[in-house]
């Protein structure tokens, strides 16, 4: 090979490895930087807190305890007929019939190991499950699938006016929520739960300390929204995935890894530059998202809505073809989370508010020959600390009365008051599953028949 | 052609060859680098596609249609839900292979271990 053909190689061959490995080192550095700056803020960059020690032997014990029923009842609704105590609602007849409410109870009959185990973490300190079921920080639907076996339990025991029974399962299924620290799950959870205690309402006729109980267990929910937290969360799952260094450094030979399920191989390689720059855009696309979920309520919708309208506008192509493609990094994710966080975080404050406040209700009317009271306001101190505020405005929440009924309510993602216009599990109008528009005449609440209680 | 012998027709025939031959002599020396060049760029492009069908089956679609399904919201049918969906299913399966993994690393008890 003469000289000159070896120059010839040596451009076509080296040259862009050469340029190839400058960009990797740029890019990882600009990646490293980003994280650093997270760090400094003193913000969440790996997911190292959920695998820290449990101190106690309690905490160990119960996060042992919540991880077996979790697999069990897992098991279970991947059996066959697991999947039909979804659709079963006691509020709507055709989902409850006979013939679908014996075979849930055949089902349910199965689930007793995870119920047993269930009732036996309830009462226990619950810090997290560390490292004895680790795949459940991240997967927590089994949690969910422990959540409605409780709650058909509850429902079922309701249907029979037993209520005070059922509230036993409520206690479980509300003390359960704190294992779910990723809002969706939680959410999901959540929904089932409140068409429990509206069925409870109506049909269970618990006694005032089965409802005091439940309304202390449902008080111990934080009253925070922590959609900010999730978006923070979610970016550390995101650099997790990829980034197996210290935040505190740009070392040399840090590079990002290919996410679990990929093989290092010649395409991770080559593509690397691209797609350390794709997550950084990623992860950077996220501080605005996490600072319009510390905006405070209800000013955030239209931040969010805006957000998502200039997401849409302007879609990130490139980022598009990869997701596409390799499934990773997801394009557009702190849009896609923002938007659904949000609606579970504010939800979750309207579904916990209107709870405490309906199970107030009730003490008054057991106290009252069933009378409800005139207002809100007159359950206070009593049987409410003050009157819990809409999340969805600025105003408290709204109560309602009818010869029949009354109902208590916020408004919903549209935030306008439609008259106590209720939907989901519960409501009696439509059984799982419920899929709304953001902006249709929908509001969060509890409707009690008075002459079918008390 | 009076006056030209042998040796005279051989001297013009070398000084006047055909132009062509030369052409091609001097083209294949440029080609070659080009062909090396191109059978590069043919084996990276069959090595991303070989990549992309194991890489696209990593993401459990029936569960992240599941989820999509189940979102309460009305945000289901948007890209916003689709993002979401996805990012649930990547997660699950994640915590699935690393289930696995700890499955994996457990050294299976003998027959006098365990008791108590």
């Amino acid at each position: 090979m003469t000289p000159r053909k070896a120059l010839i190689v040596a451009v076509i061959v080296l040259f862009p490895l050469a340029l190839h490995a400058v960009w990797d080192q740029w890019e990882a550095s600009s990646f490293a930087n980003e994280i650093m700056r997270i760090a400094d803020r003193q913000e969440l960059t790996d997911l190292s807190v959920l695998r820290r020690p449990l101190a106690s032997a309690e905490q160990r014990r119960s996060a042992s305890l919540y991880a077996a029923a979790a697999q069990l009842s897992s098991n279970l609704m991947a059996a066959e007929g697991g999947s039909q105590l979804y659709r079963i609602d006691f509020a709507v007849p055709d989902s409850s019939s006979s013939a679908a409410v014996a075979a849930a109870t055949d089902v349910l009959a199965r689930a007793e190991p995870a119920m047993s185990l269930l009732d036996l973490a309830t009462p226990l300190d619950f810090a997290g499950f560390s490292t004895i079921a680790a795949e459940l920080n991240e997967n927590q639907f089994p949690l969910d699938t422990l959540n409605l076996q409780a709650c058909l339990k509850a429902d079922i025991l309701s249907a029979r006016g037993a209520g005070d029974d059922a509230v036993r399962y409520f206690v479980q299924a509300a003390r359960l929520q704190r294992t779910m620290l990723i809002a969706f799950y939680r959410n999901q959870a959540t929904v089932r739960l409140y068409g429990s205690v509206r069925i409870l309402l109506n049909q269970g006729r618990p006694s005032p300390p089965s409802l005091l109980a439940l309304q202390h267990t449902v008080e111990e929910w934080p009253d925070i929204d922590d959609v900010a937290a999730q978006l923070i969360r979610t970016r550390a799952r995101l650099i997790d995935d990829v980034w197996h260094h210290p935040a505190s450094g740009t070392g040399w030979a840090y590079r990002i890894q290919p996410w679990r399920g990929t093989d290092q191989g010649i395409t991770f390689f080559l593509l690397r530059p691209l797609f350390t720059d794709l997550l950084r855009r990623e992860v950077q696309s996220f501080d605005r998202a996490i600072a319009i979920a510390k905006l405070p309520l209800p000013d955030r919708f239209d931040a969010v809505r805006d957000f998502r309208r200039a997401e849409a506008a302007a879609p990130p192509a490139v980022r598009a073809m990869f997701t596409r493609t390799f499934g990773f990094p997801p394009a557009g994710l702190a849009s896609g989370i923002l938007a659904n966080e949000n609606p579970f975080g504010v939800r979750h404050l309207a579904f916990r508010r209107t709870i405490i406040t309906a199970l107030a209700i009730e003490r008054y009317r057991a106290d009252h020959d069933g009378n409800p009271p005139d207002a809100l306001s007159t359950l206070v101190p009593a049987y409410l600390s003050a009157v819990p505020h809409d999340p969805f405005t600025t105003g408290p929440l709204t109560f309602r009365k009818t010869g029949d009924s009354y109902v208590v309510y916020s408004v919903d993602l549209n935030r306008v008051d439609d008259g106590g216009e209720l939907y989901g599990a519960g409501s009696g109008k439509n059984a799982y599953p419920v899929r709304r528009d953001d902006l249709a005449p929908a509001d969060i609440g509890i409707r009690v028949h008075l002459s079918s209680t008390r | 052609m009076n006056g030209l012998n042998d040796r005279d027709l051989e001297a013009l025939l070398r000084k006047y060859r055909p132009a062509s031959k030369r052409t091609s002599s001097t083209s294949a020396g440029r080609t070659w680098p080009w062909a090396i060049a191109a059978s590069i760029l043919i084996a990276v492009a069959f090595g991303l596609h070989g990549r992309v069908d194991h890489t696209e089956s990593r993401v459990d679609e029936q569960r992240a249609r599941a989820v999509l399904h189940g979102l309460d919201a009305g945000l289901d049918d948007s890209a916003d839900g689709s993002v979401f969906a996805m990012w649930i299913a990547h997660r699950e399966a994640v915590a699935a292979r690393q289930a696995e993994e700890q499955q994996a690393a457990l050294v299976p008890l003998g027959p006098d271990q365990g008791r108590l």
